[in-house]
């Protein structure tokens, strides 16, 4: 079994002992997503106007919550100085965590976000869309979280410095990913809009495991 | 172990210095490390130590001089600082086969490194729940599993008793004469003779204001 998965299994493991990290970012996303009804009224397509912009918005500061973890906790028990040690490439270690991360935020957030959208009103056309959009834009969100959790790893007041750090990287898949739901929702065409999240998801595949091994490393000296 | 001994491994450093919190710690180190060498460091408080064995482990980097190990091989370091590494949640047997397998040990490495240390007591219990020496058993067991010829070892006697002092020592010099390397610093002498000594209080900084 290559050192990726080997990985990825314990990060999952250590996930399943504290499920309740994983639950609350779930319970997070969906009563901060219910608030919305609720604060702004029933009017039948005020709701069913702003539920992608929700759901996504939503997302993005669930996402947020956990990543303060990332490497925190690896590098309070001096587990991340063995692994930077250990013969695999931090890299690997990064992609690995990273990949383990979604596993375990973005994949949940995307499975709930069809129930919520009901509670949105959001019209039953725009549910696959809504599925494809957070698929392809959540992984982004995790590799570039990843980055700002190793700049921010280290620094006093982490827990407002990283979404300083990481919220406005966080727009052009925000713009695009509405854009999407949005416009597949009214009946439109909107293949561009997907292929711009794909390319940002590449995009980021190829730059953040690297960006973030290398602040890892400034980050542990 | 030993087929993945040959060619024979070297550490050399020369001209080293390293800073840290923007004080250059130490200066002008250099020595040079083969297989079945050990070397101990030495030196009060604060003398770089830990920073040199931060230093020879990858985890940081030098301000001047070279580090240069051949094979140039990663996989070839196991290091154990003064935290132990260990994910409180998980068992110690867990923690165990997690490194056994990152580091590629075969599949009774484990049982080895688990009888070594004596670990068969705590297997179950979650490393959160251990005692501070029976952490360092249960982190330095790693030490055990056969795959690195090259150890770097930062305090590791930090809260064992009397008996296991004695089986981190025969664990080491084992090693050394199985042609490993051990490089250990230690504020107590270690109970087997080291073939190189040095005293991080030889090395220091130029204080002085001087034109470079």
């Amino acid at each position: 079994m290559s050192a990726f998965f080997i990985l990825i299994g314990r990060d999952l493991q250590l996930s399943i002992r504290h499920r309740a990290d994983t639950i609350m970012v779930a319970g997070f996303f969906a009563i901060t997503v219910i608030l919305f009804p609720f604060g702004i009224g029933p009017e039948p397509g005020v709701l069913e106007r702003v539920g992608a912009g929700i759901l996504w918005v939503t997302a993005l500061l669930a996402s947020l919550l956990s990543l303060d973890h990332l490497f925190s906790d690896d590098e309070q028990d001096g587990a991340l100085d063995l692994l930077l040690t250990a013969p695999v490439a931090p890299t690997t270690v990064v992609a690995a965590k990273i990949a383990a991360h979604w596993l375990t935020t973005g994949l949940p957030l995307t499975l709930l976000a069809p129930i919520l959208g009901v509670a949105l009103q959001m019209p039953s056309e725009s549910t696959v869309p809504m599925i494809t959009a957070l698929l392809i834009g959540t992984p982004t969100l995790s590799l570039i979280g990843a980055v700002g959790a190793a700049l921010t790893l280290g620094a006093r007041r982490r827990g407002i410095l990283l979404p300083l750090v990481i919220l406005p990287l966080y727009i052009p898949i925000l713009i695009f990913g509405v854009g999407a739901i949005d416009t597949s929702g009214m009946g439109f065409e909107a293949g561009g809009l997907f292929a711009v999240l794909g390319g940002f998801l590449l995009i980021a595949l190829a730059l953040c495991p690297w960006a973030a091994a290398v602040s890892l490393r400034v980050a542990t000296e | 172990m030993s087929d993945r001994m040959q060619p024979p491994t070297a550490l050399n450093v020369s001209g080293l210095s390293a800073r840290r919190g923007g004080r250059t710690i130490f200066e002008g180190l250099s020595l040079s490390l083969t297989d079945g060498h050990a070397l101990v460091v030495t030196g009060p408080n604060g003398s770089g130590k830990s920073t040199l064995l931060r230093v020879l482990a990858g985890l940081l980097r030098s301000e001047a001089g070279t580090v240069v190990i051949d094979p140039e091989d990663d996989s070839d370091i196991c290091y154990a600082g003064h935290r132990d590494g260990l994910k409180g949640s998980l068992t110690v047997q867990e923690n165990l086969a997690f490194w056994a397998k990152l580091y590629g040990a075969d599949l009774g490495a484990v049982d080895v490194a688990i009888n070594r240390m004596a670990l068969e007591t705590v297997l179950d219990m979650p490393a959160d729940m251990l005692s501070a020496g029976w952490r360092r058993r249960a982190g330095l067991s790693r030490l055990a599993l056969g795959t690195s010829s090259i150890w770097i070892l930062d305090e590791p006697y930090t809260a064992l008793d009397a008996e296991n002092v004695i089986r981190i020592d025969s664990l080491l010099s084992e090693h050394v004469a199985a042609g490993g390397i051990v490089v250990l610093a230690t504020h107590q002498a270690p109970g087997f003779n080291p073939t190189h000594q040095i005293n991080m209080a030889d090395y220091p900084a130029e204080t002085s204001e001087m034109d470079w």
